[in-house]
């Protein structure tokens, strides 16, 4: 029964809001309320509406206020109603994945105890398993509108499960909101939702978006924004990383190795004394793996500026990149041994000794004489 | 019965008046009598009368500083090792007189050709004033305290007190006011009943502040009583001399001269005079007379007004018209500010470079000061421009403890050394220079300053303001107070350095944090700033803005309007209605909806229906937004009252 009526406030509500106009529908929470009250059973709407009146108002009219101010209310109210009704007439035909969504998400709206929370977040999860637009509808909806953090979490959690394809243009200015909710934990998810959006529809905002978040308080934000970064080799991002690097922040070198070029080796190599030793090799380190990173002499010019560093970190990543580039090697060895071979020349031949490995070997071997 | 008559006899007559006289003769009242007439004209008119008619005191024409030196101290306690040394320097010919070993420890009065001063615990010492010499040693009676010392007419006068010794059944203080000559010979003593403060000489008279409430005036050479003023409402701290002049504190917030109207004594009816230099400064006009560790240097000689009071033009009037052209110039630590005593506009502002001045003095053209490193200095009273400058050799581990001047009465003629025709820097310069200065132990000179360059008109000053409120490491006082100042300048045209100020946000690749966000939130709103709603928008859902800022930004989203405003409220609102981290501060989140209602009418108030009845919002958020929807539904169902 608290279920069936929690879920009525909410789609109540949702209409009044929906019924507020432009203004109110402009971006994200408004837009989403229409869509709310299709997904509620009509019986627990009808019974929502009546007590929408009956209790909350009668409640907040105390001392004599009640009557007068239920007249001044009932505008709206009726409003509502009538919007209510329409809808109903709607919904009567909706369609049955629609149907099915109603208890889900009366278990969603469920408030309460504690144990009405884990069913609203239990609710959310599984949202997240159904890939239907409806779902994913009525998870931005529920967002929009405003939720605890720990059902706001898991909302966000399986949006991100959805992995939805596209960008749903709904979908970006709910998560946008959240990527700067004032909880780190659901800005660090809204963000990983936003590097889920694919690179094809909506990227002009979501890198902007995922550049702005490498400059977020929290740690956990700034790791899930440039690791996003990284994945999908965003060149626009690596001023932003390098920022990010000299602020000696762990998610910076992965991802700027991921994304550099030759310049940004150069610009390493300045950085040494300012950012920590093992930063700087990581970074370099990134750099050398990737099979489009040169051309040749810059690999050189990286191999010769890691041997120059100290510690045990500089051997590991030379034995790694020389293995690497060995000849006959693994796939990625072969990439890189075969992209170096064409940065070195027509005259260099398939099985020639590439100049960075040979660098890397002879740096090797100082050392461990030593 | 016929009634018998008296004709006294001639002889009988004359008897009776020997015997009255010799009664009321042997009655005269001692000095410091409970029961003495206080604020009586008759009394008090032949004191005024004298101090009028009193010559200026000869001088040589040699302004002189006399600097003691030593190593540093902190309260009581020395922190070195180094000598302790007496220097005197002659400032009108620019060179150092004398410098002798002693242990300083009160400050110095001058007298002709006297110099005094309390040497260690227990000794009062005389001086050649002009070679240092001791004339005299006299030692402070045992198990009494000096409150203080005066010197006129090359009579040195000072106060003691004993404790009340409960254990010997003694309920009150002690006091002995003391006359010496210049040769440290006593002339007279008198004891008090309770407690006597500070004197101050001239004229051949000395006055002490008494029992807190009473200023008592003695003659010079005798130490009879001459005249007593009892101010009935308020306390009288301290007593000062100028040649002609006795003025005393009235209250902690000023001072009245002593003339006819004394007797009046209340505040309203006597020559009081207060500085107001505004809110934000507490200003000293003098030392606590009543606090015997008072008569050391101190920090009061760091902060305190310097300030005098010309000449009456019509003596027998007795009515002072302001300070010396009404200004005082005020000094704090490094700094001085000359002031206008009424609304304390700057006129000029002076910053020594590093070094504390630890004492300052006023001569009639020029502020004189002596630095901790031993810098001796004078600015232009008229325009703060250095007029004069030389240094003391200070011996190793030494430093500047505190100085007297003796500026040779009105015409101190100061040796050219070291002045400099450069024109100060602009006041706001100086103004910047002192409120960012590192050093965080003068706060209330910082404050002041904030104040001044709220009087100073012109963007630069606004522009300032806003650096102060945005400033990182500068303490939350200065930045509310400079906020303060802009709300109450209310520039117009600062809405585009508002915007800017607005602007910045936290960013943790440039090491930014927005600062003040709060007060220029308030500050947007007052200059009403509409420029800068959707930058206000933008840090009402910030993640790093601080939540105390929340409420104001909210306040001024509501003052300014716009549909920016209802859209950030909005959001606001619908996103952490049921978030329980708002649950111990619901302000912004109140605030919210009232804004929403009032800025977006219908749609406002159907968003608010919703917030107010979605069962997961904030219980109390709830309630809250319910009783408004309720209380505006009321109103909005009236119908309207034609006029």
């Amino acid at each position: 029964m608290q279920t069936r009526r929690a879920a009525g406030w909410g789609v109540v509500g949702a209409v009044l809001l929906g019924l507020g106009g432009g203004g109110l529908c402009t971006d994200g929470f408004g837009v989403r309320i229409a869509h709310a009250e299709e997904t509620i059973e009509p019986s627990a709407r009808g019974e929502a509406g009546s007590k929408l009146v009956g209790n909350k108002g009668a409640a907040a009219l105390k001392a004599g206020a009640g009557r007068e101010s239920t007249a001044t209310t009932t505008k709206t109210e009726k409003g509502a109603a009538k919007d209510l009704g329409k809808e109903k007439k709607g919904t009567d035909k909706a369609d049955p994945a629609a149907d099915a969504l109603s208890p889900v998400l009366a278990d969603l709206r469920r408030t309460g105890g504690p144990s009405d929370e884990r069913a609203a977040v239990a609710a959310a999860q599984k949202l997240g398993t159904m890939t239907s637009p409806a779902a994913t509808d009525a998870l931005l909806t529920e967002l929009s509108t405003g939720l605890s953090p720990n059902v706001a979490m898991a909302a966000l959690d399986a949006l991100i499960a959805q992995k939805p394809a596209a960008a749903d243009t709904q979908l970006l200015p709910v998560l946008s909101l959240y990527a700067r909710h004032r909880n780190a934990e659901l800005r660090r998810r809204a963000v990983t939702a936003l590097a889920m959006l694919p690179d094809t529809t909506g990227t002009s905002q979501v890198v902007p978006q995922l550049i702005s978040a490498l400059g977020d308080a929290s740690a956990e934000v700034r790791q899930v924004a440039a690791q996003a970064l990284g994945t999908r080799h965003e060149k626009s991002a690596e001023p932003a990383l390098i920022k990010l690097l000299l602020r000696k922040d762990p998610a910076a070198p992965a991802a700027l190795g991921q994304v550099g070029g030759a310049d940004t080796a150069r610009a390493l190599s300045e950085m040494i004394g300012n950012v920590p030793d093992r930063m700087i090799l990581e970074t370099l380190g990134e750099l050398l793996k990737r099979p489009d990173f040169g051309p040749e002499q810059v690999r050189v010019q990286v191999v010769k500026t890691i041997g120059k560093m100290p510690g045990s970190q500089t051997l590991d990543i030379l034995s790694d990149y020389v293995k690497q580039t060995a000849p006959g090697g693994g796939q990625a060895a072969g990439k890189v041994a075969a992209k170096a071979a064409k940065d070195a020349g027509k005259d260099a031949g398939k099985d020639a000794p590439r100049p960075s490995r040979v660098e890397a070997q002879k740096i090797i071997e100082q050392r461990t004489a030593k | 019965m016929s009634p018998v008559k008296w004709e006294p006899k001639a002889s009988t007559i004359a008897v009776v008046l020997g015997a009255g006289a010799l009664f009321f003769s042997a009655c005269a009242e001692p000095a410091f009598s409970v029961h003495t007439l206080d604020n009586e004209l008759k009394t008090l008119q032949p004191v005024l009368t004298r101090l009028r008619q009193s010559p200026q005191a000869a001088s040589s024409g040699h302004g002189m500083a006399y600097v003691f030196a030593g190593p540093e101290r902190r309260g009581d306690k020395d922190l070195g090792s180094a000598e302790k040394t007496l220097y005197g320097y002659d400032l009108t010919d620019g060179r150092l007189v004398f410098a002798t070993p002693s242990d300083v420890r009160s400050r110095f009065v001058v007298t002709q050709s006297v110099l005094a001063h309390r040497e260690g615990a227990g000794d009062l010492v005389l001086r050649d004033a002009r070679s240092g010499a001791a004339r005299a040693r006299v030692a402070l009676s045992e198990g009494e305290t000096l409150a203080g010392i005066a010197g006129d007419e090359g009579r040195i006068y000072y106060v003691t007190r004993v404790q009340a010794d409960s254990k010997k059944g003694e309920t009150g203080n002690r006091s002995f006011v003391t006359a010496l000559d210049e040769n440290g010979a006593r002339l007279w003593r008198i004891p008090a009943p309770g407690t006597v403060g500070s004197p101050a000489a001239t004229g051949g008279m000395v006055a002490v502040p008494f029992r807190y409430q009473e200023l008592v005036v003695l003659d010079g050479r005798s130490g009879k009583e001459l005249s007593r003023i009892r101010q009935k409402d308020e306390q009288i701290g301290f007593v000062r001399s100028a040649p002609g002049c006795f003025f005393y504190g009235v209250g902690d917030k000023g001072m009245a001269v002593l003339d006819e109207s004394s007797v009046k004594a209340e505040k309203k009816k006597i020559a009081y005079l207060e500085p107001k230099l505004g809110e934000r400064v507490r200003v000293f006009l003098s030392w606590d007379g009543y606090r015997p560790e008072q008569t050391q240097f101190s920090a009061f000689d760091r902060n305190r007004l310097l300030w005098d009071v010309p000449a009456a033009a019509d003596p027998g009037a007795g009515k002072v018209a302001d300070f010396t052209d009404g200004k005082a110039v005020l000094h704090s630590y490094r700094f001085f500010f000359n002031v206008e005593t009424t609304g304390g506009r700057v006129r000029w502002a002076y910053s020594h470079p590093r070094q504390n001045i630890m004492s300052s003095d006023l001569s009639r053209d020029a502020v004189l000061f002596v630095a901790q490193d031993g810098e001796l200095g004078a600015l232009d009273r008229k325009s703060g421009a250095r007029v004069f400058s030389d240094r003391l050799e200070l011996k190793p581990g030494q430093q500047v403890l505190g100085a007297t001047f003796d500026t040779a009465g009105s015409a101190l003629q100061l040796a050219s050394r070291g002045g400099d025709s450069k024109a100060l820097p602009p006041v706001l310069d100086v103004l910047h220079s002192i409120i960012f200065d590192k050093d965080s132990s003068f706060i209330s000179v910082k404050l002041f300053a904030v104040q001044t360059l709220g009087s100073l008109p012109g963007k630069d000053a606004a522009a300032e303001l806003l650096r102060i409120v945005t400033a990182e490491g500068l303490p939350s006082q200065l930045a509310k107070a400079a906020g303060e100042v802009l709300i109450a300048r209310r520039d117009a045209d600062t809405a585009d350095l508002l915007l800017a100020a607005l602007k910045q946000s936290y960013d943790f690749l440039d090491d930014r944090r927005p600062r003040g966000i709060d007060i220029l939130a308030k500050v947007a709103a007052a200059v009403a700033a509409k420029e800068t709603v959707p930058a206000l928008a933008e840090r009402l859902l910030d993640p790093n803005t601080p939540a105390p800022a929340l409420k104001e930004i909210v306040a001024a989203l509501t003052d300014l309007g716009g549909v920016g405003s209802a859209q950030a409220l909005r959001d606001l609102l619908l996103l952490y209605r049921a978030d329980a981290s708002f649950g111990n501060d619901l302000e912004p989140l109140r605030r919210a909806g009232e804004g929403l209602l009032k800025l977006d009418g219908e749609a406002g108030r159907r968003t608010l229906f919703y917030v107010a009845l979605e069962p997961r919002t904030l219980p109390a958020l709830s309630n809250h937004l319910g009783k408004l929807l309720a209380d505006t539904a009321v109103r909005r169902n009236q119908p309207t009252k034609k006029r």
